[in-house]
């Protein structure tokens, strides 16, 4: 199955969660995804794996990083009617608190998705919506059909 | 990402290149995540450090194209720039990511090692500045000064014109971080 088959069958299973499954990283991660009512979210489930500082427990700033990144790549994917995977232009991750040892979750949006690029914020936060651990902002190339960009990667 | 080396009660005067070996090994080995992912730091100075990210297939964010993850290289950025910030300090305290811009400027290959290199620029009492970039190239000596390449404006793929400086073509990602330094223990008021 290649990645336009795969979201098609996620789609049409109404499951995102199938989307993760082609991607290495994700599950290396554990990070997994979910509609709750009209709401996309990514969650980072908790594992001693993620932790960058042994010493008070926090979870490495890179899978905080990727979380974010993930959720916005997903979203695009999930919600939009792009065939392939968006790529990453740039992206700016703001930590606002350290991320302890229990899950996190985040949520995008889109603060501007134009034809060719899509401008996505993220949250991302643990116990309380009203306490975020971070936030992102992002800009990605949108791709029509496969394998080719205007950054020629 | 908050940090901690537990190590302010020794004495200032300590020689600086242990200091910078033991953020290294510390790096390597007591960050759970960094050594989950396999990252390597290869070399830690003061105001510099070097570190590597051997491929593996379960980093991989596009099965289409065996590309890695940029959460990935978020990581191998972050740490870089940690250590960097940490060597820098005349006391070695904690230090905690408050942001970090990351641009990609290329794919990163299927099956080769990404390397970052990364720079504290400026240091000052509460916050660090520091620059970064993540190659492919295991012999480059330009630490972090990704803004020295020499411009040129030789034919490639096909456009008239290449704004590119010759570094900067040859780099995944440049990066900008800035760092919150922690007053070091004992010494609070």
């Amino acid at each position: 199955m290649n990645n336009l088959e795969r979201i098609a069958a996620a789609r049409a299973a109404g499951d995102p969660g199938q989307l993760v499954e082609a991607v290495p990283y994700a599950r290396f991660l554990g990070v997994t995804f979910e509609q709750r009512g009209s709401e996309f979210l990514g969650r980072l489930k908790y594992s001693a794996h993620l932790v960058g500082n042994a010493t008070i427990g926090a979870l490495h700033g890179g899978t905080i990083g990727a979380l974010l990144e993930s959720t916005a790549v997903f979203k695009l994917l999930w919600e939009t009617d792009i065939v392939a995977l968006p790529k990453v232009i740039n992206i700016t991750v703001e930590y606002l608190r350290s991320g302890k040892a229990v899950d996190t979750w985040a949520r995008a949006e889109f603060t501007r998705h134009g034809r060719r690029v899509a401008n996505v914020r993220v949250v991302a936060w643990q116990d309380d919506e009203q306490q975020p651990i971070a936030a992102a902002q992002s800009h990605f190339l949108l791709v029509a059909g496969t394998g080719t960009s205007a950054l020629s990667r | 990402m908050p940090r901690d080396m537990h190590e302010t009660s020794e004495p200032r005067a300590r020689d600086r290149a242990e200091v910078c070996e033991r953020i290294r090994v510390a790096f390597s080995e007591a960050v759970p995540h960094n050594a989950a992912l396999g990252m390597k730091i290869l070399r830690v100075e003061p105001r510099r450090a070097r570190a590597e990210l051997p491929y593996r297939e379960d980093l991989i964010g596009d099965p289409t194209t065996g590309v890695i993850h940029g959460g990935a290289i978020t990581s191998l950025i972050d740490a870089t720039c940690g250590c960097a910030v940490l060597s820098s300090l005349r006391e070695v305290t904690r230090v905690a990511t408050l942001d970090l811009r990351i641009d990609y400027l290329k794919a990163a290959q299927p099956g080769r090692s990404v390397f970052c290199d990364a720079e504290c620029y400026r240091l000052t009492p509460h916050v660090a500045f520091v620059r970064a970039t993540a190659h492919h190239d295991a012999g480059r000596h330009d630490a972090g000064r990704h803004h020295a390449g020499q411009h040129d404006a030789e034919h490639h793929d096909g456009e008239p014109c290449d704004a590119t400086d010759s570094t900067a073509r040859d780099s995944i990602a440049t990066s900008a971080g800035t760092f919150m330094i922690f007053a070091p223990r004992g010494n609070a008021p």
